[in-house]
């Protein structure tokens, strides 16, 4: 017996060759033990080969599904078993149903007409992007092919032999085609006077079209004309609307998904920059909102470098050292310094995120080299140093970690931290409770909760205090008690939030925290806890001085789950607080979309 | 052939050729024979030589057998004697055996090197299958990794297929070995090739190859110049390797029926062209052409009588006439006149809609789904209505002239209809020409008749065993044909609930079926790589016809009935020419799987679309000029003409895979498929 092992052993193993121990394991299973090795070699061999048959690309038959197999070890076996859960019939029978898929339609369209591909939606493009690029960045690949690249000019114009003449004496030149149909030149006309007309609602509709519309590739060049010398026009007479319009065209441009525009950047950049950097864009500077075009174009002008810089036209580099120049610029104008910097801006935060990837990418690293760890702090210093007021700035105060780290990726947190930082130390000599009122507007979420919360303060006649905050209880700062009710969510708030940035909708870190004024006394009542609902709510018995007292709720629910069953559970302890005799707020996060779940809005602070 | 053979055996002396001669010789003893061969063995293996000497002596004519034996190895039992593979050689002059063919494929002129070529793949496969057989796994293994890769492209499917055989056990069910025993593979080439071939099997060292080739490949010689290179791969590719020279002289009657007597009501409503003078003149001199050409002999028609076919109704001799009128006024296409395409996308439907048809006059639409239902839509502004209910249909005047619109509930008027019944994906649909029945297949392995008047299924036919992937109405209706999982064709006719004609002969499933539109033949199209045409009157196959490198997913019948185009999942739509059954065009100019082709009703552009996303258009009449003007029954086909100065145009879509292409009666090319999202 021990021969035969060692030669099974020996034995090279085929690819995909059926273990003997599967085997073995298979016949135990249906009690049949101590099967000779002799035979379990001769079952294998069998099974391999039928598996090999089945295990064919069979067509007609499908299965969507993969069979899950778990395995587990324990006891001195090792099982392969699939995971069969219980199901709560329940749940099964009270779940909404699935959504019916879509039934099937027909849509009718024309391919072609008499030989002619109309250039519609329905249609492809009738020149693939990919092709257009390749034109423009290698125009050299178009020589030695024959003419015919294009399924338009696909259709036999020529003959043979004439044909081959042509390809003999066609030089480095291109042919470029400058004929427009006459339905493209009545397109144009419609395009631009709609584009710059004074109908919004058919503007709207033009803007659409340039965004949507294949086969506007042969326009290209007279459209960016149009913008051009609009532009060079409009910008000496102040006029300031033609310029948005202009700019907003140029923004459909860049939508359109069937357009590449590189060849006609010389005439779109210009145009661009000269609706950020000029002096003055609108006849009364002071009046009017000039401001919102520069922001607007220099977004364009992000999003083009974005979309258009290569190692070979460096456009980015050109581009930024234009507005750094204008920066230096002792006599260019502030109007003209504002768009430079919007620019800059939109260049840089962008940036964030990727080379925060990288630093963490570098910082997972086993083994990092003491100069590139020197490079990261630098680089985040350099980050919070030079961030922090920016973002100060641009981002209105709720500090959150989470939104933090959504934008800026891996230097989120750091961020975050330097802009509360920053903000802590202006808003110090406020009291804390102002410095945390922005945190219970995100914790609280709600509109309505929060303009209760709002209402509640003057009519309790002491100052507001009472506050709920959520995720970071340290950016509230300030004196003051934290009561944080205690369960499986607040308890593990970095798991939960591991758990929402994997993009699960089921758990969203959400504890409960109310943070008290020194000088008032609290007492938590205690409540009929809801088992099975995802509710938490927190009850205090607020004593102010001079006897009064007032009984705070504060509830959130997450988004998920029945919404019935929670509200029920709320009413049931919203009862038993009304016995308490006090005057009844309750604050809360509900998550009940009015629009989504066709039920009454959330309930409104019960009538004392 | 057979005496070519056995020239060879004369030449060779070895001892396996006698072997085999003594095999193959006298019939009525062979298995006599073979019970002694198998105790000699027997005797020879356990060393018992008195026995065996005198055995050997008494029976007196087992010299030969005994020297091979000996030659040979002990390995085999006593069953395996009675087998085709003989345990002889070692498993090392297999190898040897197979690299010297291979050499002298590669050194012989390139004339011949192609004809010769195609036995490396018949060869390999026997040698993998002896060694097998012989039980030499190792050897086995390291044979297929070492010469599979070699095989051509189209092979390797099969390659991998016979990788999964390891031991003589296997070989028992393994289709695909099953096939290659059943039939043997096929090799055409011309004398000259055959006597190099014949001298290099009659070296001594190439004793194994002799025997295999004598035993296993068919070589089918014929006299003149080799086949070029260029077609001998057009042609290659099917499972059964070229079809034999005589498998495809049958006389086909590819001529169309002989149309019944319509008196053409002539279109009074001239109105409707409001174009000037010359124009009806025109159209006039061309309806009498159409008129007398349907009238002329054709010297290539069946017999009306032929097969049994439905008298026309009143009912079908209007719808003629009408569809007549409606050809006079159908716009001609040439190169230089493109039609118009009109493309209907199923949105919501990704995976779902497995298979579409359009019914003759393009009225009304069927889409089989893979969840088992069929839907109908009408594409016209006409609504699908249903029958009244009994009760009401006693109430109408069957006298009245519009009794048939009287029969239908208005009220049950609708856009499109839904048709469950299925339990499986729904694979083929098919309109009868009078638009009254639709037939359905699915993959549960039954075809299905549908009334489109109650909208209620009639007939549930079960014959195929497993999928059935095809199902075809008779263009003149009560016949239909279908092709499925388990290799057969069958006709059928709409009163029986078995089938009339079974056409066996694919090594595969038969993927696709398409009737003659002279009702007299049924092609189909199958995985073993193969399109076959089958008679209907015997049911017989007519005509064999190889070159596709992939399954065989669409076949159309020109309109005169004289060509057919195929087309498949090597993206090559391939025109045959019925009359000779020679390759008269290849077009490759496809990415992927081509999913239909479809002639205009004048045959003049040929339209073909598939899984890449686009449809193409063919000069069909340049295609053919030349088979059209050259002998019928030359022996040596013209060069095929290759895609590229056929191309007449190219249309993509949008992600959307063409599943049907339907001319209409005035030459409008509808096309059809689901949006990928």
């Amino acid at each position: 017996m021990k021969v035969k092992q060692r030669r099974a052993e020996q034995e090279p193993a085929l690819a995909g060759t059926l273990s003997l121990d599967s085997v073995r394991v298979a016949a135990e299973s249906v009690g049949i033990c101590g099967l000779p090795d002799d035979a379990i070699r001769e079952l294998a061999e069998d099974t391999t080969y039928r598996l090999r048959q089945v295990v064919q690309p069979l067509y007609g038959v499908q299965s969507l599904e993969h069979v899950p197999f778990r395995f587990t070890s324990g006891g001195g076996r090792e099982l392969s078993f699939q995971d069969e859960r219980d199901l709560e019939l329940g749940e099964l029978v009270s779940a909404q149903m699935p959504k019916a898929p879509l039934e099937t339609t027909i849509r009718v369209h024309w391919l072609c007409i008499d030989g002619v591909q109309p250039a519609i939606p329905e249609n492809p493009p009738p020149v693939a992007l990919e092709h257009q690029k390749q034109e423009s960045t290698n125009p050299a690949s178009r020589i030695g092919k024959p003419p015919a690249a294009s399924p338009a000019s696909a259709l036999p114009t020529k003959s043979g032999p004439q044909r081959a003449k042509t390809i003999e004496t066609v030089s480095v030149k291109q042919l470029a085609q400058h004929e427009l149909s006459v339905e493209l030149q009545l397109y144009y006309k419609e395009i631009t006077e709609a584009c710059v007309g004074s109908d919004e609602s058919r503007r709207a509709e033009a803007l659409q079209s340039l965004s949507s519309d294949p086969g506007l590739h042969q326009m290209l060049p007279r459209l960016c004309n149009f913008i051009f010398e609009g532009v060079k026009v409009n910008v000496v007479q102040y006029n300031l609307a033609l310029l948005i319009y202009l700019m907003r065209m140029v923004k459909a441009l860049l939508d359109n998904q069937t357009l590449y525009l590189e060849k006609y950047l010389h005439e779109l950049i210009p145009s661009v920059a000269s609706c950020i950097l000029s002096r003055q864009l609108c006849a009364r500077p002071e009046a009017d909102n000039h401001w919102a075009l520069r922001d607007f174009a220099s977004r364009l002008l992000a999003q083009i470098c974005k979309n258009f810089n290569t190692s070979t036209n460096n456009m980015q580099t050109r581009v930024t050292r234009l507005f750094t120049g204008c920066l230096r610029g002792e006599r260019s104008s502030l109007a003209a310094t504002y768009g430079a910097l919007a620019v800059i801006k939109s260049f840089v935060l962008p940036q964030v995120k990727p080379l925060g990837c990288r630093l963490e990418r570098l910082s997972e690293q086993p083994v990092v080299s003491p100069a590139d760890r020197l490079a990261t702090t630098h680089l985040k210093q350099l980050f919070a140093r030079g961030l922090t007021p920016l973002l100060k700035q641009l981002r209105s105060p709720p500090d959150v970690v989470e939104q933090y780290q959504a934008e800026y990726g891996y230097l989120g947190p750091m961020l975050c931290a330097a802009v509360s930082k920053a903000r802590s130390q202006t808003a110090a000599p406020q009291t804390a409770g102002t410095a945390s009122l922005g945190a219970s507007k995100v914790a609280v979420g709600a509109a309505a909760a929060a303009a209760a919360s709002a209402q509640a303060a003057p009519r309790l006649g002491t100052p507001q205090r009472t506050i709920i905050v959520s995720g970071s209880p340290a950016a509230a700062g300030g004196s003051g008690r934290l009561v944080v009710l205690g369960g499986p969510r607040a308890a593990a708030p970095t798991q939960d939030r591991a758990r929402a940035k994997r993009g699960q909708k089921t758990a969203r870190g959400g504890g409960l925290a109310v943070l008290v004024r020194d000088g008032i006394s609290v007492t938590k009542l205690k409540m009929s806890s809801p088992v099975d609902t995802h509710l938490e709510t927190m009850w205090l018995l607020m004593s102010f001085a001079g006897g009064r007292s007032a009984v705070i709720g504060a509830a959130y629910r997450p988004p998920d789950g029945r919404t019935t069953d929670d509200l029920e559970a709320l009413r049931h302890q919203l009862l038993e607080a009304v016995g308490t005799g006090s005057r009844l707020y309750l604050l809360g996060d509900l998550n009940i979309d009015p629009w989504v779940e066709n039920l009454p809005r959330p309930p409104r602070p019960w009538p004392g | 052939m057979k005496t070519d053979v056995d020239g060879v055996m004369e030449a060779a002396s070895t001892a396996a050729a006698a072997a085999a001669a003594v095999a193959s010789g006298g019939d009525a003893k062979g298995m006599d024979k073979n019970t002694l061969v198998a105790v000699l063995q027997f005797l020879n293996k356990n060393n018992l030589q008195g026995a065996e000497q005198a055995l050997r002596k008494e029976t007196g004519f087992f010299d030969a057998v005994s020297a091979a034996g000996s030659g040979g190895q002990a390995s085999s039992d006593v069953g395996t004697v009675l087998s085709v593979y003989k345990s002889e050689g070692d498993p090392d002059a297999y190898v040897s055996n197979y690299v010297s063919l291979k050499a002298f494929v590669e050194k012989s002129l390139d004339a011949y090197k192609y004809e010769l070529g195609q036995l490396l793949f018949p060869v390999f496969v026997h040698m993998y299958l002896e060694l097998v057989f012989n039980n030499h796994p190792a050897d086995a293994e390291a044979f297929l990794a070492r010469f599979g890769p070699d095989q051509e492209d189209f092979f390797q499917q099969d390659v991998q297929k016979l990788s999964h055989v390891t031991c003589p056990e296997h070989m028992q069910e393994n289709e695909l070995i099953q096939q290659f025993r059943s039939s043997a593979y096929t090799v055409r080439m011309c004398r000259d090739s055959h006597v190099l071939l014949k001298r290099h099997l009659s070296e001594k060292q190439h004793s194994l190859l002799l025997g295999l080739v004598q035993d296993h490949v068919v070589l089918d010689v014929f006299e003149g110049v080799p086949r070029s290179k260029q077609l001998i791969h057009l042609t290659a590719g099917a499972l059964e390797g070229d079809p034999g020279r005589q498998v495809n002289k049958t006389k086909m009657l590819f001529g169309l029926l002989r149309e019944p007597d319509i008196q053409l009501t002539v279109p009074v409503e001239e109105d409707d062209e409001p174009e000037g003078d010359d124009k009806p003149k025109k159209k006039k001199a061309k309806k009498d052409a159409l008129v007398s050409k349907k009238s002329k002999n054709d010297p290539n028609a069946p017999n009306p009588s032929r097969i049994p076919l439905a008298e026309l109704r009143d009912m079908d001799k209007r719808e003629k006439a009408k569809s007549l009128r409606e050809a006079m006024k159908r716009a001609t296409l040439g190169p230089d006149s493109l039609p118009s395409m009109c493309f209907y996308t199923f949105l919501n439907a990704a995976d779902n809609v497995s298979c579409v048809t359009l019914c003759e006059d393009s009225s009304m639409m069927a889409v089989g789904f893979s969840s088992s239902t069929v839907r109908v839509w009408s594409l016209i502004p006409q609504k699908l209505r249903a029958m009244k209910s009994a009760d009401e249909l006693a109430d109408i005047d069957k006298d009245a002239d519009d009794v048939l619109v009287r029969m239908m509930d208005e009220r049950s008027a609708e856009q499109s209809r839904t048709l469950a019944g299925h339990s499986g994906p729904v694979h083929g649909v098919s309109f009868s020409p009078d638009r009254t029945l639709l037939l359905t297949c699915s993959e549960d392995g039954t075809i299905r008749l549908w009334s489109l008047q109650t909208w209620s299924c009639l007939v549930c036919y079960k014959g195929h065993v497993f999928p059935v992937w095809d199902v075809r109405f008779s263009p003149h209706g009560h016949y239909f044909a279908s092709g499925g999982h388990d290799r057969t064709a069958r006709l059928w006719a709409t009163d029986h609930h078995q089938p009339l004609r079974i056409f066996a002969g694919h090594l595969a499933d038969v993927d696709v079926v398409e009737f003659h539109p002279n009702s007299n033949y049924v092609a189909s199209g199958s995985s073993d790589r193969s399109v076959r045409v089958w008679d209907v009157s015997t049911g017989s196959c007519v005509r064999v016809l190889t070159g596709h490198k992939g399954v065989v997913y669409a076949a159309a019948f020109s309109p005169d009935g004289r060509f057919l185009v195929s087309g498949g999942a090597d993206g090559a739509v391939l025109c045959w020419d019925l009359a000779s059954g020679h390759l008269t065009a290849a077009l490759c100019q496809h990415t992927d799987t081509v999913c239909c082709v479809q002639f205009s009703r004048d045959g003049a552009v040929l339209a073909s679309g598939g899984m890449d996303d686009c449809i193409k258009l063919w000069d069909f009449q340049k295609a053919t000029e030349d088979s059209l003007a050259e002998e019928v029954g030359a022996a040596q086909p013209a060069d095929a003409k290759v895609g590229a100065e056929l191309a007449l145009a190219s249309f993509a879509t949008k992600h959307t895979p063409v599943l049907v292409l339907h001319f209409t009666r005035r030459n409008l090319l509808l096309a059809a498929g689901p949006l990928q999202t």
